[in-house]
């Protein structure tokens, strides 16, 4: 860990762990956390930084009432402390205090420095697919490959992407109707019905013709 | 069923391989990543911020890509005129290098501006090629709402005393 001022050993965090220089990605302690011109000490270089000092989460630990069956759990770290929850990777029982929940299940202290030194720690992220970028390149794959008769294939499934692109849309507060999503949906449009022309004029031809 | 939540896009974030896209709500800033087709979502609450950083840079990856590509064009135009092809036709070659060199300028000249959002569990970085009072304005929005956020509860229910 960078130690403030004197230390020039490059510490760059590979998984979030806190305030890092925005300049070279060095991890900055707790002395380097301020408000004012901060310069490196990594970089020397400069950069303008506000500082905050975010009240640690409340915890409402409950004491426990006994230990005997049909009372409550006792945390398995702190006798005196009722359980809240369950360690997801040993089970053992935890109280509010041995919870190391960052938003991607309960793990106690043990298990998450285990997991977390891993690597293996899931994201906090929450993922999703994009189906607007799915919606994109099914269409453009299908002005494409028009002339190879799957123009139209590639037409319903970029629809049927904009259907659910336009859900998610919703879901986060963004107009489902942009005017790349009417562009999009013009093309898909327009593979369908030019390739379905194609397909029966080919048809046509083969059959009908004589 | 319940509104979404409104959110404003407050600015960009592009990599050689990623795209970010920050947008502000209410509670925080939420940081919305794409890769290939996984869009991937993550916040930074204002009341877990604990840095917000400003900087400006030039940006050593986009230079070193852009003049590699630059000086490209001018030796294939170079070459092309050293081995008798005609000036216009080198001329045109290196003509293409043109607006790549005006991209280097403009980045050597105005640089970017950088907004750093740290918090606690995870952070958010936002960067502003052109819109340099933008980024000012975000930068002080930012520390606006997460001071807004972390006013301890005696700080907002005190009634300020008349001088």
């Amino acid at each position: 860990m960078l130690s403030p001022a004197t230390s020039r050993q490059r510490d760059i965090a590979v998984q979030y762990e806190g305030p890092q220089c925005p300049r070279c990605g060095a991890r900055l302690t707790t002395d380097w956390i301020r408000t004012g011109t901060i310069i490196c000490p990594d970089c020397d270089r400069p950069f303008e930084a506000t500082a905050f000092n975010p009240a640690p989460p409340k915890l409402h630990v409950a004491e426990a009432v006994g230990t005997t069956v049909g009372e409550t759990n006792a945390c398995a770290n702190h006798a005196r402390n009722a359980a809240t929850t369950n360690c997801a990777r040993c089970g053992l029982f935890i109280c509010a205090l041995c919870d190391m929940n960052i938003g991607t299940g309960s793990y106690c202290p043990a298990c998450f420095e285990r997991i977390r030194s891993d690597g293996s720690l899931p994201t906090v992220a929450k993922k999703t697919r994009d189906y607007s970028a799915m919606a994109r390149v099914s269409a453009i794959v299908g002005l494409l490959f028009v002339v190879a008769f799957v123009g139209p294939l590639f037409g319903i499934l970029s629809l049927y992407y904009q259907s659910k692109a336009r859900k998610q849309r919703r879901e986060i507060g963004e107009d489902p109707w942009s005017a790349g999503m009417v562009f999009v949906m013009l093309l898909a449009i327009l593979e369908i019905v030019g390739g379905g022309a194609m397909i029966a004029f080919l048809l046509y031809g083969l059959f009908f013709s004589k | 069923m319940t509104a979404a939540p409104k959110r404003t896009l407050l600015g960009t974030e592009s990599g050689i391989a990623t795209r970010q896209r920050v947008y502000e709500t209410e509670e925080g800033v939420i940081v919305e990543s794409t890769d290939q087709y996984e869009l991937s979502r993550k916040s930074v609450l204002f009341e877990d911020i604990v840095l917000v950083t400003y900087h400006r840079e030039i940006g050593l990856t986009y230079m070193i890509v852009l003049t590699a590509i630059e000086f490209t064009f001018l030796a294939i135009a170079g070459i092309s005129y050293a081995n008798g092809a005609p000036l216009g036709a080198a001329a045109a070659i290196a003509s293409i290098a043109l607006p790549i060199l005006i991209a280097i300028i403009i980045r050597a000249v105005m640089k970017v501006d950088v907004v750093s959002i740290f918090g606690r569990r995870s952070h958010a970085k936002i960067h502003y090629s052109f819109r340099k009072r933008r980024a000012r304005e975000v930068y002080g929005r930012i520390c606006h709402q997460a001071r807004q956020a972390q006013r301890v509860p005696e700080e907002i229910s005190q009634p300020q005393s008349a001088e």
